[in-house]
């Protein structure tokens, strides 16, 4: 038996990361979006605002794709762990979802008018 | 396997027979009609299966109904308000008390089985949950005969379902009908979250875990976050109906759309909690009768992750036409039809087993249940995309088209996936397999009369009818397809009520291991088993043990794998590590009893009683639940003074565990996320009220807030509660000793909270606030309102905590009870603190 067990919380947002980085997107976008435009933001402010988050939450699924295996060491997954490569390719598809996702959400700021 | 791989097997040597006679005494299940007292999960399981039955063929014979009161147009058979109460009960009834509990009844029965646990991680807990469960919805759903029943439709809208609109006690009869299936869900949700990730075999890695339990595990994670929206928009619901707090009221500053904001919060997401788990179950039945293993096994657990959380971006496509932004409508609308790639994942996955199975892919009564899944659940998804459409769902809201949508979404989704899964785990749980032949009769009714009753209401839709009416006129071309409809829907009954011959003649229910495994089928649950489950717990290396580890039916039920015996005299199983799956220590677990059927029954009573505003027989009924529960629990701490226990293959494992790797620390943290969300839609509605009318936030002439000084006591008074409570887990004696100064931190820490939950109530109170003025003020009183609620359950948790050190039961090794009351206490003291800040310190930074 190992000495060193992977972390549970590390590991499930090891596999969730891209899903979770279009939550907060998600979330983020509706929020500020609902309030900017409540308050009487300019919608041209708006939508650049609902594209800068997109932006940022594509950077941050791509660098998670390309440091894969840092992440993982840095969320406690030993590299060793019994099953490794599942994990990997479940992470590494969920992100490739989730960056799906984030694109897919945020270009209906190009297609609509933020505050009609 | 060779000779040698058989002695590097856990306990290679061979068992004396007595170590099963001593299994069948730990697990034996009460006879006669202490039946209700049982608690092992095939017993329960089967008794929750045969419930959610029942509530199907009640609602459905309210289906049958509406559609024979729809048969011909000016048809007078059944009222006005009769209909509305019929269709409001058959929706309800179909989505909570069936669809919901379904699911959970089969995790209930299954996954223990899938993952050779000999029970789940709380076994009275499930048995509790299925009694309430009964009782609230037997007495829900009798309401109809007594023209008790709700008529506001199975969502419930508000304003139509305020006092003033719906008089009477009928709306909150469905108040009453959904607090069951809540604490049923939440259960549901501990159990299997804690099941799936702690009492898998030795071996079983996640990424070895049965889709099944994959699936489950999603399904409790989105209960978690999904449930606790409709629990809190019921108790404002509630609340306004009762004490006139005008949550949803515009007059009042409140908003009938906040309702739906958190009806659908909940209400999206609860279709994919119906259907993942249906998909779950398509998962396992597909690759046994392909032969061969499933394709994609890592793309299908993506896909069901990616579900579970895309479900959550969807709520508003309900709320299309009520006036949204447009690029709001424009986020869910694509939200929407992101969803459809996660579940085309899995339809190609499917398809994939099943041509690679080189036509080896056996017709039986199973495969045909999930081939009509693939057709139904395929339409029903292509007119999901269309209505995720805003400019289509603009036309046909709430039309037939709807209707027609969802229950292709439903019935083929989760209808039949769920016959699929009756036929197909019958020989798991009965001496006697259904039969293939009346099957496919089954089958073949219930798939066309399906087709025949629900195609025609998309063209009814088209052309304009309307959902929840009791009748129509003639000549508006809707009769010949309502007709068709009716008709459909007969076969369909037809075909539900073969289904119910074939039980009669040849479901033979046992615990003692069924017909043995006639699929051939590679994982787990057919397994040889008896009521205690599997002998010995196997070792697992693979995804299909039954498959790719020859002999292990043989070696498991010799007892050549882990814990072939029941070393501490009673009940147990093994934890694992929630990885990889390395055992860690043996669970001890209670059995049959009388106190958690007692708390069921009285919860149930307390919620009827209150229903019907008996508020004194409702309190005594609450406190006897409460005592019942304590006594209960009373049991579940044993003695941890007994050494390690051989399992095996040279392991030692402790037969207690306290602290974050104990089951009952998990179950705590689950119970708190829950309780987590359920504040976070509270938050959430605070905020909404004000975004949609800042100008009443609060209304002019309102009472100032109060002084400074009111929320940093309060504040003040948690903190030093938290310290109290801190200092006490500290003062634990050794065991054996006392320490005298225990009893009084807990207590400190007790008046601490009570009183700083009571301070934020006087200082709005002084200054003349009152929750009925306006929706602010009801707000502002709400957040108490729910502190209260945590610190009642503290207070009994620390009272509970102090008879134990009173008689022994408390010490440093044996802590469980005082943990549990301190990870809640500092919760609740961080949500009070949020709260303060929230309440005294957006109103003065707000524009
Ligand atoms: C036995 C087969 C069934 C038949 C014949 C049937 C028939 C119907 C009909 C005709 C309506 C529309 C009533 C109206 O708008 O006036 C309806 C509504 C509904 N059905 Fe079914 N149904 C069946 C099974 C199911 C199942 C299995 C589920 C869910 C798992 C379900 C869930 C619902 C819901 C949620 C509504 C909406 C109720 C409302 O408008 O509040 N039904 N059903
Ligand atoms: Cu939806």
């Amino acid at each position: 038996m190992r000495t060193r067990q992977s972390s549970t919380l590390g590991t499930l947002c090891y596999l969730l990361a891209g899903l979770l980085m279009w939550g907060i997107q998600f979330t983020f976008v509706y929020v500020v979006h609902t309030l900017m435009c409540r308050f009487g933001a300019p919608p041209s402010l708006v939508s650049g605002l609902v594209l800068a988050i997109t932006g940022v939450a594509v950077l941050v699924v791509l660098a998670f794709l390309v440091w894969q295996k840092p992440t993982a060491r840095l969320l406690g997954l030993p590299a060793d762990v019994e099953d490794r490569a599942t994990y990997d390719f479940i992470a590494r598809l969920m992100a490739v979802l989730g960056m799906a996702a984030v694109i897919w959400t945020g270009l209906t700021a190009f297609l609509l008018s933020a505050c009609a | 396997m060779t000779a040698s791989d058989e002695k590097s097997l856990p306990n290679p040597a061979p068992r004396p027979q007595s170590e099963v006679d001593d299994l069948l005494r730990a697990w034996a299940t009460p006879k006669g009609f202490r039946i209700v007292t049982a608690v092992n999960n095939t017993v329960i399981g089967l008794i929750y299966i045969a419930a959610a039955l029942l509530f199907f063929l009640l609602a459905g014979a309210l289906g049958v109904l509406i559609r024979t009161q729809l048969a011909v147009p000016e048809n007078t058979f059944l009222n006005q308000d009769l209909y509305n109460q019929i269709f409001t009960v058959h929706g309800t009834t179909m989505m909570f008390l069936f669809a919901v509990p379904a699911m959970e009844a089969l995790g209930v029965m299954l996954l223990p089985q899938m993952l050779a646990a000999r029970d789940l991680p709380f076994p009275r807990l499930s048995a509790f949950a299925v009694w309430a469960y009964i009782i609230g919805g037997l007495v829900f759903f009798s309401t109809v005969f007594y023209g008790l029943a709700p008529r506001g439709g199975w969502f419930m809208y508000t304003p139509l379902t305020l006092k003033e609109f719906s008089p009477g006690d009928n709306a909150d009869f469905w108040l009453l009908g959904i607090g069951f299936i809540e604490i049923s869900a939440i259960a549901g949700a501990i159990e299997i979250v804690v099941g799936t990730l702690r009492t898998r075999p030795p071996g079983m890695s996640l990424a070895k875990m049965p889709i099944f339990a994959w699936a489950m595990l999603i399904f409790a994670a989105m209960i978690m976050l999904a449930f606790p929206a409709v629990i809190f928009g019921t108790m404002l619901l509630e609340i306004e109906r009762s004490f006139g707090w005008p949550f949803f009221t515009a007059a009042k500053g409140g908003d009938p759309l906040l309702w739906q904001h958190l009806f659908w919060f909940f209400g999206h997401p609860e279709v994919y909690i119906i259907f993942l788990p249906a998909a779950g179950l398509v998962s396992m039945i597909v690759p046994t009768m392909a032969g061969r293993p499933l394709v994609g096994y890592r793309p299908i657990v993506v896909a069901l992750i990616g579900t579970g959380f895309f479900s959550f971006g969807l709520w508003v496509h309900h709320m299309f036409t009520t006036g949204i932004p447009a690029l709001s409508l424009g986020f869910f609308s694509a939200a929407s039809m992101a969803v459809a790639i996660p579940s085309g994942i899995q339809m190609f996955a499917w398809i994939a087993t099943i041509a690679g199975s080189k036509g080896r892919f056996r017709i039986t009564t199973p495969s045909l249940f999930v081939l009509g899944f693939l057709f139904i659940f395929t339409i029903g998804g292509l007119t999901g995309v269309m209505v995720a459409l805003v400019p289509i769902d603009l036309q046909v809201h709430d039309t037939y088209f709807v209707v027609a949508h969802f229950h292709y979404v439903l019935i083929g989704g989760m209808v039949f996936p769920l016959f699929a899964t009756f036929y197909y785990w019958a020989p798991m749980a009965s001496r006697k397999q259904l039969s293939e032949k009346l099957g496919r009769w089954v089958f073949g009714l219930m798939f066309v009369g399906f087709n025949v009753a629900f195609f025609p209401m998309h063209l009814t839709g088209l052309r304009g009818m309307p959902r929840r009416v009791w009748t129509y006129p003639e000549g508006v071309g809707w009769d010949t397809l309502n007709m068709i409809s009716t008709a459909g829907a007969y076969m369909l009954a037809a075909g539900v009520l073969l289904f119910l011959l074939d039980l009669a003649l040849n479901f033979r229910p046992t615990s003692a291991g069924g017909e043995g495994n006639p699929w051939k089928a590679g994982s787990l649950e057919w397994l040889p088993s008896d009521i205690y489950s599997t002998r010995s717990i196997p070792l697992i290396t693979s995804r299909e043990p039954l498959w790719e580890q020859p002999g292990l039916e043989r070696q498991v039920e010799e007892g050549h794998h882990f814990l072939p015996n029941a070393p501490t005299g009673g009940r147990e199983t093994i934890v694992t590590s929630p990885i990889e799956a390395e055992p860690e220590y043996i669970l001890r677990m209670p059995g049959p009893s009388w106190t958690h059927v007692t708390a069921a029954v009285f919860t149930a009573g307390f919620f009827l009683l209150l229903t019907i505003k008996l508020v004194v027989p409702a309190i005594i009924c609450g406190v006897v639940a409460i005592a019942a529960c304590l006594a209960w629990t009373w049991s579940l701490d044993p003695s941890p003074g007994r050494k390690p226990v051989d399992i095996g293959g040279g392991i030692s494992l402790p037969t207690y565990m306290a602290g974050p790797r104990s089951h009952s620390w998990w179950a705590m943290v689950v119970l708190i996320i829950v309780i987590a969300s359920l504040y976070t839609a509270y938050v959430f509605s605070y905020l909404y009220l004000w975004v949609v009318s800042p100008e009443v936030w609060a209304p002019v002439g309102s009472p100032m807030l109060p002084a400074p000084s009111w929320p940093l006591g309060s504040a003040a008074l948690a903190v030093a509660g938290t310290a109290s409570m801190v200092a006490a887990t500290r003062l634990l004696p050794e065991p054996g000793g006392r320490n005298a100064a225990l009893p009084w931190a807990i207590a400190a820490a007790a008046i601490c909270l009570t009183s700083a939950i009571a301070l934020e109530i006087a200082g709005h109170w002084l200054t003349g606030l009152r929750p009925t003025e306006n929706a602010y003020s009801a707000m502002v009183f709400m957040g108490s309102a729910l502190n209260a609620q945590l610190g009642f359950a503290i207070v009994v948790l620390l009272g509970f905590a102090t008879a134990r050190y009173l008689t022994g039961k408390l010490n440093r090794e044996r802590r469980v009870s005082i943990e549990n009351g301190a990870i809640l206490y500092y919760y609740t003291a961080a949500q009070l603190v949020a709260g303060l800040i929230l309440v005294h310190g957006f109103p003065r930074v707000a524009v």
